[in-house]
């Protein structure tokens, strides 16, 4: 069981069984993911809640680590929808061998026509249709923390599900 | 095919979770967070509205208002 914590909420996944999949051996990865969730920012009575845009992520990782089974991961983020917004994203990927599930952490940056900058973790399972080919979905919390896009003062956090289409090779 | 859709399924519950928590805590909805979320030319402010960007030493006025007691704190009468 991974716990894991969003703000007020906490949230519980239950673990995939350990059944190989093509991901756990893959030497590199590509990925587009499309996320929509909650934000909310403030504090006290002042809080407030909203819709995030549609968030469209693509990146490619690379693993280079065994054990613990790292990989390196970056790419450009998109938000769309009610705004266009775009920049990158970078990070770190645990994919446990003999598992489905992964979790990863690193930065998202919004580059235009605000900037913004944040931390973001995930957590999710990979279902292979094929070697080569599967469906992810992820559970996504994103803290922003600064530039233009914020009010002075504020800080805004996001959780979202991402569903995303993964491209493994050996 | 079950098991992925009842994933699905436990993902979807977990965001509406979030909302629900987030509403019991006393999050009002529908204001803005971010400048973004708010019409061009307009930013959020700190009361989570939308309205015109304060300058130095100005109070910030909501969209298309004007603070009468900011105008007669500036002008000075001999």
């Amino acid at each position: 069981m991974l716990v894991c914590a969003s703000g007020a909420a906490l949230v519980t996944f239950a673990a995939p069984p350990a059944i190989g999949s093509p991901a756990d051996e893959s030497l590199w990865k590509a990925e587009i993911q499309a996320g929509y969730g909650i934000a909310v920012g403030g504090s006290g009575t002042a809080m407030s809640q909203r819709p995030t845009a549609l968030t469209i992520t693509a990146t490619a990782a690379i693993a280079f680590a065994d054990d613990p089974p790292l990989a390196a991961y970056g790419g450009l983020v998109a938000e769309t929808l009610d705004r266009n917004a775009a920049g990158a994203v970078a990070g770190i990927e645990l994919r446990p061998h003999g598992s489905r599930f992964h979790l990863a952490g690193g930065a998202t940056v919004l580059a235009t026509p605000y900037t913004l900058w944040g931390a973001t973790v995930s957590a999710g399972v990979c279902l292979h249709a094929t070697r080569a080919v599967g469906l992810c979905g992820d559970l996504q919390v994103t803290a922003f923390l600064g530039g233009s896009d914020l009010p002075e003062g504020r800080t805004v956090s996001q959780a979202q599900l991402a569903i995303g289409l993964v491209v493994d090779a050996p | 095919m079950r098991r992925s859709a009842g994933r699905l399924g436990a993902g979807t519950a977990a965001v509406f979770a979030i909302a629900l928590a987030l509403r019991a805590t006393g999050c009002t909805p529908g204001l803005c967070l971010r400048n973004s979320d708010c019409p061009i030319g307009l930013v959020c402010l700190v009361d989570g509205s939308c309205g015109v960007a304060p300058t130095p030493g100005e109070a910030a006025t909501d969209a298309g208002a004007a603070d009468a007691s900011t105008i007669d704190a500036v002008i000075e009468i001999p």
